[in-house]
Parts: structure tokens; C-alpha cells; sequence
């Protein structure tokens, strides 16, 4: 499995929110850590459902988390 | 092995530690009777048959059995309350992956015994193709499992 074409900012988020650590923000998302860490390294892109409760976690707005580069696209010119 | 393997891969290992043990425990029984000529007057389809069904529930339980000994192990480890996480969107992805490879390695065998027959071997060799995709296909999910948790998905 390559990298998602989903970054988010999730590691700058957990910094800026009293270095919220991945447990903490897992048990607000109500995922493992696995999956938090899974996310950040851009491994595992979430449901819609989960981004939006991630973003809830950090009283930001979705795309404030995630961004989505179409460029990456194989054969897609932006 | 990294030292840190989350509880999910310690899991997976030991499904895969219990499915091994069951087959091999299993033939073995079959073999033992075997030997005995205790399937002598068994008709071999209704033998086969019999084997491939047997196998299903006892894997059932094998695996029961192995989580029950598995959640107290980690009990006894961490000393006190066993914490086991929830399962999540992630962990369902992953088991559909890997029930997805289960399927594949299943259907192959299957084919190849359908084959088999087609040709006119003996029925013995499409039962022994049904039984191994059946251990192959839990084995194979179990390892794929292992690696999609390994790699982060």
C-alpha cells in the first residue's frame, strides 16, 4: 500500500492542542492508536465520518485536517 | 520481530499459532486412524465429506478457545485489567482484505479439485485439494492480516 493522496495535518494539530498526544486523540475519535497512527503517516485514509470526528476532536473545520491532491493523480493534470 | 507489536498483531500471530496446531493435530488424528484401518469401512466420499466438516467446527472452537487463553495471557502480562481495544473502521478493513484473500486461496483450491475430478484422479486428491485451501485460505488470511496490520493498513 502506497502513501494516500489524503495528508492531513494531524501532527501540527496534536502540537498546537497542548501536544494532544495519539492515545488521547484516539479515545476522542473513538479509534486505537493504531488507527491514529495509521492516519498520520498517511497510510489509512479515514471514512468521511471519521476525518469529521477528528476534526471535532481539534474544533477545526475538515479541510483545516485533511487535503486532497488531485496533481498526484496518475495522468490527471491539474 | 519489532518489540513493540500492538495487540492486534499479537493476536493475529496467535490465531495463526492455533490454526497450524489444529490442522496438524487434526491430520495427525486422521492419520493415526488411518493406520489403524479404522476408515476401512468408511465409503471414501462420505469419509471426505465427514473429514472437510468436522474441520470447520473444531477450527471454530480452536479459535474460541485460543482468544479466551489469548485475553487472559494479556491480563496476567499487564497485570490487572486486559484494556482491549475497541475495533474500529480500520480493523474492519482489514479483516475484509483479508477474508478477500481467504476467498481467493479458497476458490483456487476448489478449482483445482473440481479439476481433479474432471480428470479422473482418484477422489482422494480432490479431498486432500478441499482440506489444504481450507488450511491455506485461514493461514493466507491470517498472514495477510498480520501484514496489513504490520504496515499500518
Amino acid at each position: 500500500m502506497g502513501k494516500s493522496r489524503v495528508s492531513n495535518n494531524i501532527r501540527t494539530l496534536r502540537f498546537h492542542n497542548e501536544e494532544m498526544t495519539q492515545q488521547q486523540l484516539a479515545d476522542k475519535a473513538g479509534v486505537t492508536r493504531q488507527t491514529i497512527i495509521a492516519i498520520e503517516s498517511a497510510k489509512y485514509s479515514p471514512s468521511l465520518e471519521l476525518a469529521f470526528r477528528i476534526a471535532l476532536a481539534f474544533n477545526v473545520k475538515l479541510e483545516e485536517v485533511f487535503s486532497f491532491s488531485p496533481e498526484e493523480i496518475e495522468g490527471v493534470k491539474s | 520481530m519489532e518489540k513493540n507489536m500492538s495487540y492486534q498483531e499479537r493476536k493475529t500471530i496467535a490465531m495463526i499459532v492455533s490454526s497450524v496446531l489444529i490442522y496438524l493435530v487434526y491430520s495427525l488424528v486422521l492419520f493415526l486412524k488411518y493406520q489403524n484401518g479404522d476408515f476401512l469401512n468408511i465409503e471414501p466420499l462420505r469419509l471426505g465429506a465427514v473429514i472437510i466438516l468436522l474441520v470447520i467446527p473444531l477450527q471454530i472452537v480452536a479459535k474460541i478457545i485460543t482468544m479466551i487463553l489469548f485475553t487472559i495471557g494479556r491480563a496476567i502480562a499487564v497485570q490487572g485489567d486486559p484494556d482491549i481495544p475497541i475495533e474500529d473502521e480500520r480493523d474492519k478493513s482489514i479483516e475484509e482484505k483479508s477474508m478477500k484473500i481467504a476467498f481467493y486461496i479458497f476458490s483456487a483450491g476448489f478449482f483445482l479439485a473440481m479439476g481433479s475430478l474432471a480428470l479422473a484422479w482418484p477422489l482422494s486428491v480432490a479431498f486432500f485439494l478441499l482440506f489444504g485451501s481450507l488450511f491455506g485460505s485461514d493461514i493466507g488470511s491470517g498472514i495477510a492480516q498480520f501484514r496489513y496490520y504490520r504496515r499500518g493498513f
